[in-house]
């Protein structure tokens, strides 16, 4: 349970306002092309390049969809880009006010770390940090952990006593509503690639 | 118990105005994924995102990027298993690592052949031809490409991985939908009428619902130094997955 205790850490930062960044880098450094250093085989697959792709799905964080953007909506935010998710915020913070009947100023921090929708990774920040949302932290890594319980890090930040008192829930991390009591995989995850388990046949 | 029953209160009214998700065809991923929530996707599976993750990779200074997607939802029978073709659908994962979220950077995966037979190209990562919802292959080399299923490419640049594995999110479903009966999926095993509930379950109770359930999942492991706009001095990016569908398709 070591990764709850740290996660209580973060959650608790959040609510006095630490560190909250946002993602942009404040530099404008030059965009640099990165060399591919893979190998290549020479293999014809019928590349076409007048092809065009049309949108169907995106993701960036969990939860922030699926949770908090009204159902009408969701064709909508799928067919859209981090760069244009702002317009959904309020949804999200009507969700933490209205549905879970939470305070303005929890929606107000959730929503500053949720978009733009998109995973952040702060890579100048030590690895050992990673973890869903720690970016927002001052030494997180952030991006998501395949062992992340991301279902109980969004039910304690949004219901639980941890970044207010007022209408909440419980505790974190517990009944009835702050966990599912499903805290890891069904299987055991690779320590080395492709990290994903293998599948059931 | 008197504090659930407060949630509920105002939990559900909202739902049954419509307000949240429902309808989840396969019921699946709530929370962590973009499941089927909509028609289009609902109907063509193999454009469902289901998770994105990034982490650091077990070698020090490289990360590892994964975009689990949809196939069936049946727990076997991998050689059923196909990911969409390059001539009906385009896998991404896109980086923003200038702090404007917008792609600065695009993982391109297709995939060509037969279910069983299937080959994945990756092409990344490179700088997109567009930026939005509108995209074309970058062509040119490809960094990686051979079947899937299989370890391809270099562990010291770019490797990538593609095929069915363990879906590896968790969640509590089926009480989820006890506490939240609105959301319940529309068919299957899930769309019965649950009892209702205002807690989720003791440990040892609870159950988790993706247990012994695959994804068709893309994994991309590289130096990180290779996601930063700067190597000298890393700093922040963003990362999203999206699937796209070849238009007239």
């Amino acid at each position: 349970m070591r990764w709850k205790n740290e996660y209580r850490a973060w959650l608790a930062a959040l609510a006095l306002g630490a560190a909250l960044i946002g993602c942009g880098d404040s530099t404008d450094r030059a965009s640099q092309s990165p060399s591919i250093t893979g190998p290549s085989i020479s293999e014809d697959d019928d590349a076409d390049d007048a092809t065009v792709y049309d949108q169907v799905d995106f993701l960036g964080n969990p939860l922030v969809s699926e949770v908090t953007i009204m159902k009408v909506n969701h064709a909508r935010y799928n067919l859209t880009q981090p760069y244009n998710t702002a317009e959904f915020l309020p949804q999200t913070a009507a969700f933490v006010t209205n549905v879970a009947g939470r305070p303005a100023a929890l929606a107000a921090t959730l929503g500053s770390v949720l978009y733009p929708d998109m995973l952040v990774v702060d890579a100048s920040k030590p690895t050992a940090t990673a973890g869903w949302l720690s970016w927002a932290l001052a030494n997180g890594w952030g991006g998501r952990k395949l062992t992340d319980d991301v279902v109980d890090i969004g039910l304690t930040a949004i219901f639980s006593t941890l970044l207010s008192p007022t209408g909440a829930s419980c505790a974190p991390f517990t009944l009835p509503l702050c966990t599912d009591n499903v805290g890891s995989n069904d299987v055991a995850f690779s320590a080395t690639f492709p990290y994903l388990a293998t599948p059931h046949l | 118990m008197k504090k659930p029953n407060l949630t509920r209160r105002r939990v559900v009214p909202i739902l049954v105005a419509g307000a949240l998700i429902g309808g989840l065809a396969a019921g699946r991923h709530l929370f962590a994924s973009d499941h089927q929530d909509t028609p289009e996707v609902e109907l063509s599976p193999r454009f469902d995102v289901n998770d994105v993750y990034a982490f650091p990779a077990a070698t020090p200074g490289r990360t590892v990027l994964v975009l689990g997607t949809s196939s069936p939802l049946t727990p076997a029978a991998t050689p059923s298993f196909a990911f969409g073709t390059k001539d009906r659908e385009l896998y991404q994962i896109k980086v923003d690592n200038t702090g404007d979220a917008r792609e600065d950077l695009v993982f391109q995966v297709t995939f060509t052949g037969v279910a069983g037979h299937q080959r994945v190209t990756l092409h990344g990562p490179v700088k997109p031809r567009q930026v939005g919802v509108t995209s074309s292959l970058v062509g040119g080399r490809k960094t990686v490409s051979g079947p899937v299923n299989q370890v391809l490419g270099s562990a010291n640049g770019i490797q990538l991985f593609a095929g069915p594995r363990d879906d590896p999110f968790f969640i509590d479903l089926e009480q989820f939908f006890r506490i939240l009966p609105d959301r319940r999926p529309s068919t299957g095993p899930l769309s019965v009428p649950p009892t209702p509930a205002g807690s989720f379950r003791a440990p040892g109770s609870a159950v988790d619902f993706l247990t012994g359930i695959n994804d068709m999942a893309i994994v991309i492991e590289l130096p990180t130094s290779m996601l930063v706009a700067d190597p000298s001095h890393p700093g922040k990016f963003g990362v999203w997955g999206t699937t796209s569908r070849a238009r007239g398709t």
